[in-house]
């Protein structure tokens, strides 16, 4: 590998992509008054700097609900779609029957429905939010469930069966571990969807939430307010993300593993 | 010899929607205890579907086939099978994908992990035991697959194409250390390639295969001594099988 290309080392090309942001804020931060935009439109870095100091306690107010709803709608979208793709994967009757009504769940535009979930749920419960997160989010959890569980090479499963494995066996020693890898792709798809579900759910709850901090901001054309927001919603996304990359490679250290290329 | 596989007249036809297919037709031959019999034929023989009916992957359409005097009914375990492809698991290091075989029979990994590093160092991976699969070469991945093909020592090995898709110097190594592992363990072995060479290098017989029905078109008796060396190819009684078979073959 050219050592030359790739920066030296990994953290080569984190100290040029910070340096790059930090231009881009300090332009914004210039560009903004000189071309008189107001800030109700477009505030500054520094206004938006402000806005976190002058209401650093209600954004952490509002933060605790939105990560409640977020990650337990995530949670639930985990737990329903690797049971689904379990039991369309083990039952050939589900495969018939659930997994194109699943299909066609998935095929509905989800946030759609949010307001029905709330008239039904009711609007000051967090499980209509949490309801809504979920019903974002699950769908690749279903998809990669399927493909994890039955993607394995007919070869290894004859040889399972040379092997006197079980079903249970095979279950534990091959497809489980075989799913790993798609089921993280799965839970880096759902986290991002889930944390858009309950945003959407505040939206049209407008209740309480970041989400709720956002229609908040707009009717009283505070950009900085909407800005911050936006800021810790991005945050919290980027902080479950990490979480789950980080257990992934935690989880399957033969993929970090040298390519024979390499040696 | 007593045989250990014994073929009657075995017939295959897969249905594929409205056409069928005969994979196999009237296939007739035995195999000894202790012989190496190697299988050669094209591409679309019918030489996989020989070898998973040997193993009980699949059942026979008509025809019988007999392993240590009992028909084959369902999946075989005492038997060791190497595939053209590695097919190891990824998540677990070389040792462990050959002990997968004494997990799955339940028979204590404590007792086999030094028979497994035994294995992994005759096939020649010493100091590649904690590797990932990953970390492997194509041919190196495979002496993992043999290792674990052997680790329950079976007394019959399946070989399927297991160097096919190695570069020809590999092979030709892997062909010698088969063959020294074989002398050393002393299994009988059905061993199918598409190589003409590698087929009597290895074998005591050749059975030779032509497709559309996949039959048997001769079966050739190698009357060359072992243990056999890469000069053997040179040869010039070796030369004279390889010219007959790709005769029988059909080869311009």
């Amino acid at each position: 590998m050219n050592e030359g290309a790739q920066g030296g080392t990994p953290f080569g090309g984190i100290k040029w992509s910070v340096l790059f942001f930090l231009c881009l804020l300090v332009l914004w931060q210039l560009v903004v008054p000189f071309l008189r935009v107001p800030s109700y439109l477009l505030p500054t870095p520094a206004q938006i700097v402000e806005e976190f100091g002058k209401r650093g306690g209600l954004l952490m107010s509002q933060f605790l609900p939105t990560f409640y709803e977020t990650v337990l709608g995530f949670f639930l979208g985990v737990l329903v779609g690797v049971s689904a793709g379990l039991g369309i994967v083990y039952s050939r009757f589900l495969w018939l029957t659930i997994y194109p009504s699943l299909v066609v769940v998935g095929s509905i535009p989800r946030v759609a429905i949010a307001p029905l979930i709330l008239i039904w749920l009711g609007i000051d419960s967090l499980w209509s939010k949490v309801t809504i997160a979920f019903l974002v989010s699950f769908f690749p959890m279903v998809i990669n469930s399927i493909v994890g569980f039955s993607q394995v090479e007919t070869e290894m499963l004859d040889l399972a069966k040379t092997m006197g494995m079980g079903r249970w066996m095979e279950f534990r020693k091959i497809r489980l571990p075989n799913s790993i890898p798609y089921l993280f792709a799965g839970f880096k798809a759902s986290i991002a969807l889930a944390v858009i579900g309950a945003v959407v759910a505040e939206f049209v709850a407008g209740q309480k939430g970041l989400g709720y901090l956002i229609v908040v901001g707009n009717n009283d054309l505070n950009a900085p307010l909407i800005f911050a927001s936006i800021i810790v919603l991005s945050a919290m996304s980027l902080g479950l993300f990490g979480i789950i990359v980080g257990l992934e490679k935690l989880l399957m250290p033969w993929r970090r593993g040298i390519q024979p290329s390499e040696l | 010899m007593t045989s250990v596989i014994q073929y009657e007249k075995v017939r295959k036809i897969y249905n594929s929607g409205h056409d069928e297919v005969v994979a196999l037709q009237e296939v007739s031959f035995s195999v000894g205890e202790g012989e190496f019999v190697t299988v050669v034929g094209r591409s679309g023989c019918g030489k996989t579907t020989l070898l998973k009916l040997t193993a009980g992957l699949l059942q026979p359409s008509g025809g019988a086939v007999q392993v240590a005097g009992a028909p084959v009914r369902g999946p075989l375990t005492n038997v060791g099978i190497v595939f053209q492809a590695p097919v190891l698991l990824a998540w677990r290091k070389a040792i462990d994908n050959v002990l997968l075989q004494v997990e799955a029979r339940k028979l204590g990994v404590e007792n086999y992990r030094k028979r497994a590093l035994e294995l992994l160092d005759l096939t020649g991976l010493k100091g590649f035991e904690e590797r990932y699969p990953s970390e492997l070469s194509g041919g190196m991945q495979q002496r993992v697959s043999i290792s674990r093909a052997l680790i329950h020592d079976p007394p019959l090995l399946l070989m399927d194409e297991p160097f096919g898709a190695l570069d020809a110097i590999t092979r030709d190594e892997m062909n010698i250390e088969l063959l020294r592992i074989w002398n050393e363990a002393k299994k009988t072995v059905l061993f199918i390639t598409h190589s003409i060479p590698e087929a009597v290098f290895l074998g005591d017989r050749v059975v030779v295969m032509t497709p559309r029905p996949g039959k048997v078109a001769e079966i050739v008796n190698i009357d060359l001594p072992r243990p056999r060396t890469t000069t053997l190819r040179d040869e010039t009684k070796f030369i004279a099988y390889v010219r007959q078979i790709r005769k029988s073959l059909g080869v311009r």
